[in-house]
């Protein structure tokens, strides 16, 4: 595109990535804009997300230009179902519209697919929906379908189709972004709380597109980073908590903290083994509090038999906590009480998934169930066929489990992110739904702690 | 390819060194691969889980583990698995879940759920064991997939395998590599560029006082920000360079947990044994992949078609999208239209992609991209109206399969 008739004398090129600009004489105003001289191919070039800033100074300056970068379209036609949004779907949008940037933060089961839609169906720009699961890109791909017609690009998941609406993973993005970052003018991260990862943020960085918008339901991050969201997307521009909505947007819920016990056997072998990680630990002067405590604690038990038994007896005590006989004994009643209910029962890992499966013969979900069998899973589950589900960690967000109403968490990590994911999973508002959330807990152990550390959220006072 | 995982290294100051491989870690390492070059050939027909737990049973001392590791990978990498189960077990599953919840739903509150007795009910439906039904649940999970095919080297060559690794498992973290070549051939330079540029990594050339050249190499975000994000091609770089008669490499990488930035250094000389013995793919400037070539041409060559083959010189380029380096050129006798073939490696989808991004966006060649079949990609995502085609071959091209996609594109491109 040119702005006069003038031959173009700056031209900006999307390689890689990135954006070569040529031909621009304004240094310093190239510069503020985010561009530096590459003497390796002889050209000033900037970071594909500087796009909008670049094009900004150049058209202030009313420079000639020819944007050889920009390969993103403007939708023929928008949405052609339309849902009336609740209030606070409007009111964020109007918030998010203000600069077409910006991070919308709403509680699991409150709507963000829905803002999503509007966003897009406001901007008419090819759009990339960036989701972190294959079940969700899955889910993604279905509702778009409906919203705006055929046909819908995804990537990812031996899938690589590329349409002016396309769905992909946080995996594929980083992988494909170099080479697709100038195809979209907006893009969607759901759960935008992944985004600021080392690898991924580079995904944002390769896009020019000028509109963003950022989702999720628990922006913070355990490494502080979510600051990095208002550079890679924009600043939050809207917030609502679950304890806001909880009631007349979302279902009601309660939590039930149930402490089981170790039996004698159990509780000799627990303490036997905890003393043995833990002397190891302290005798190599280890803090598993600091970042770098788990990393050291694996790199000294390489080193010796001593640390080899050290980090055995850490995964003993930790199984031990973890899969309780008596916490699967509570299990086994909590599946007969809501033998007529939507169940989901959480792990810490997929072996123990898998052993809960086994043990219960009940389906399970991981990283390693295919895509049909999910989707199997997923519909004889909401068609009451199948009355509980377990899963490790992939069900833990976004995915729309609308019928699921009790939430066991037979074990999780210490992160409050994940525990408030997991509430939500049981969130969506039905008519009387009352919600229940149990987390089981081995007394005595090192997991009560891991409790209270991940109930410190407004969802669980 | 090895990873950071399975090498040992340590810093030094500001270097990063691999632990030494003298000839005793070389025997060492000889005599390790060798018991599980036996454990694999016997365990052909048994679990992936029966084959690591064979591997563990192998003694080495807890210094070794990296070690040990990595040459396991290396073992692994030339092993086949395959789900082998009499009972599907995604439909055995359904079955056994269904069925329990209707029977957790039959019972009253004080009534305790009978597992066994579900198991017995579905073995009976099927006509099978309650025991095959049980152990048939899971059997598709990775650690029960059956080892159905070993295809790997002698120890010995093993051994110059894992040189190589270790070195490019190093590079898989660097930022950027500093390459000087002091060769007065210039194929071996103009080798080198051509590969630079096929892993779209960016240069900066200079001449050295003493001869030869002085290349600087990373990708187009390195300006910016320092990212291993370049790692994987680099390392994919090293035997390119390694095929120069003279080279050294220094390379800016992050490692460990604390990601410490780190000089690593390698250097080498083709004409004498290198550092890292070549068997692999190091000396050889990708002559395992060219012999190949040349055994495809030679089948070809025994076939009667209509299309001279010869190996390409081309550089196939869409500016703004990549480049693609052809291996042949097919050109129809009669009608002088040409279709190039580019067989991809098995490490990389992302590739594939790249190639489906460029023929999408309109790369004006009829090619016919080789894609192996481990990389899991199907032919049909190249649309039966575009100008090229893909070609999934299972371990090896077939000449007869190659010149049925030959004679496809030529049409589709004619059409276009």
């Amino acid at each position: 595109m040119s702005i006069d008739d003038n031959p173009p004398r700056v031209s900006l090129r999307f390689v890689a990535g990135t954006l070569e600009v040529r031909g621009w004489q304004d240094a310093a105003l190239a510069e503020s804009a985010g561009c530096v001289a590459d003497p390796r191919s002889a050209c000033d070039r900037a970071l594909a997300f500087r796009y909008p800033d670049i094009v900004r100074a150049l058209v202030r300056k009313q420079t000639p230009y020819d944007d050889g970068a920009r390969a993103y379209l403007e939708l023929p036609t928008g949405a052609r179902v339309h849902r009336e949004p609740r209030p606070y779907q409007t009111e964020a949008l109007a918030a998010w519209r203000r600069t077409g940037r910006g991070v919308v933060v709403l509680p699991t089961g409150a709507g963000k697919t829905e803002l999503a839609i509007l966003a897009i169906d406001d901007k008419r720009r090819s759009t990339l929906v960036v989701a972190p699961t294959l079940d969700l890109v899955r889910q993604w791909h279905a509702r778009l379908t409906t919203v705006f017609g055929g046909p819908i690009g995804v990537l990812g998941g031996g899938e690589h189709s590329v349409h002016p609406i396309t769905v992909t993973t946080y995996d594929s993005a980083h992988i494909h972004m170099e080479h697709l970052g100038a195809r979209f003018g907006l893009i969607v991260f759901d759960e935008c709380h992944h985004l600021p990862g080392e690898s991924y943020a580079h995904a944002a960085r390769m896009a020019i597109a000028p509109f963003r918008l950022g989702l999720t339901a628990t922006p913070e991050r355990s490494d502080g980073r979510e600051s990095d969201l208002a550079t890679l997307i924009g600043p939050t521009v809207y917030r609502k908590d679950i304890s806001e909505l909880a009631g007349e947007y979302l279902s009601e819920y309660q939590t039930v903290r149930v402490i089981v016990d170790l039996d004698e056997e159990e509780r000799l072998a627990y303490d036997e083994a905890r003393a043995e990680y833990v002397g190891f630990i302290a005798r190599n002067n280890i803090a598993m509090s600091q970042a770098d405590g788990w990393s050291r604690f694996i790199m000294m038990a390489s080193r010796s038999a001593v640390g080899q038994q050290a980090l055995a007896a850490y995964r003993r005590q930790r199984e031990l906590a973890f899969t309780a006989p008596a916490k699967l004994d509570y299990l086994e009643a909590l599946l007969s009480q809501h033998r007529d209910d939507r169940m989901l029962v959480f792990t810490q890992d997929n072996a123990t998934c898998h052993r809960v499966a086994l043990r219960f013969l009940i389906p399970a979900i991981t990283h390693h169930t295919r895509v049909s069998e999910r989707t199997h899973v997923l519909e004889k589950f909401s068609e009451g066929q199948y009355g509980a589900i377990c899963t490790s960690k992939v069900l833990n967000e976004g995915v729309d489990l609308p019928s699921a109403n009790v939430a066991v968490v037979l074990s999780g990590s210490g992160s409050v992110r994940e525990h408030v994911q997991r509430l939500g999973r049981i969130l969506r508002k039905g008519e009387g739904k009352q919600a229940l959330l149990y987390e089981l807990i081995t007394g005595g152990t090192s997991e009560a702690g891991t409790s209270a550390r991940r109930r410190e959220h407004e969802a669980y006072r | 390819m090895l990873s950071a995982d399975h090498i040992d290294a340590r810093a030094r100051g500001d270097k990063l060194e691999l632990t030494e491989f003298d000839a005793k870690k070389r025997r060492r390492a000889e005599a390790l691969l060798q018991a599980y070059l036996e454990q694999v050939r016997f365990a052909v027909g048994g679990s992936r889980e029966e084959v690591l737990r064979a591997f563990r049973a192998v003694p080495t001392t807890p210094g070794e583990k990296r070690f040990a590791a990595g040459l396991q990978k290396l073992v692994l990498d030339g092993c086949d698995f395959e789900e082998s189960t009499p009972l599907p077990p995604a439909t055995l599953r359904q079955s056994v879940f269904l069925a329990a919840t209707a029977e957790r739903r039959r019972l009253a509150l004080d009534e305790r759920f009978d597992r066994n007795a579900v198991l017995r009910k579905v073995a009976a439906e099927l006509d099978v064991d309650a025991t095959k039904v049980e152990a048939g649940l899971y059997a598709d999970l990775p650690g029960a997939h059956r080892l159905i095919r070993v295809t790997l080297p002698e120890a010995p060559s093993l051994v110059s395998r894992y040189e190589l690794g270790r070195a490019q498992a190093v590079l898989l973290k660097a930022q950027d590599l500093v390459i000087d070549i002091t060769t007065r051939n210039p194929a071996d330079a103009r080798a080198l560029f051509r590969k630079l540029k096929f892993l779209q990594l960016l240069f900066v050339l200079n001449a050295l006082p003493e001869g030869g050249y002085r290349i600087t190499v990373d990708g187009p975000m390195s300006l910016f920000e320092s990212s291993t994000r370049y790692g994987l091609r680099l390392a994919l770089a090293l035997p390119s360079i390694m095929a120069c008669s003279e080279w050294s490499v220094v390379a800016q990488v992050v490692w460990g947990a604390r990601r410490n930035r780190l000089a690593f250094s390698l250097a080498g000389n083709s004409r004498k044994r290198n550092p890292i013995a070549l068997d692999s793919g190091a000396t050889p400037a990708g002559e395992s992949e060219e012999g190949a070539i040349a055994q495809l041409i030679l089948r070809l060559q025994n076939l009667s078609s209509a299309w001279d083959v010869r190996a390409s010189e081309a550089l196939l380029d869409l500016p703004g999208i990549g480049l693609c380096v052809p291996d042949l050129e097919f050109v129809n006798r009669k009608t002088g239209r040409t279709v190039y073939f580019e067989q991809l490696g098995y490490w990389s989808r992302a590739a594939v992609w790249k190639r489906v991004e460029m023929v999408s966006a309109g790369l004006p060649h009829a090619v016919v991209f080789g894609v192996p079949k481990q990389l899991r990609v199907s032919e049909a995502v190249l649309d039966e109206t575009l100008p090229s085609a893909l070609y999934v071959f299972p371990r090896v091209p077939s000449a007869r399969a190659l010149l049925d996609h030959v004679e496809a594109v030529a049409v589709r491109h004619q059409s276009a």
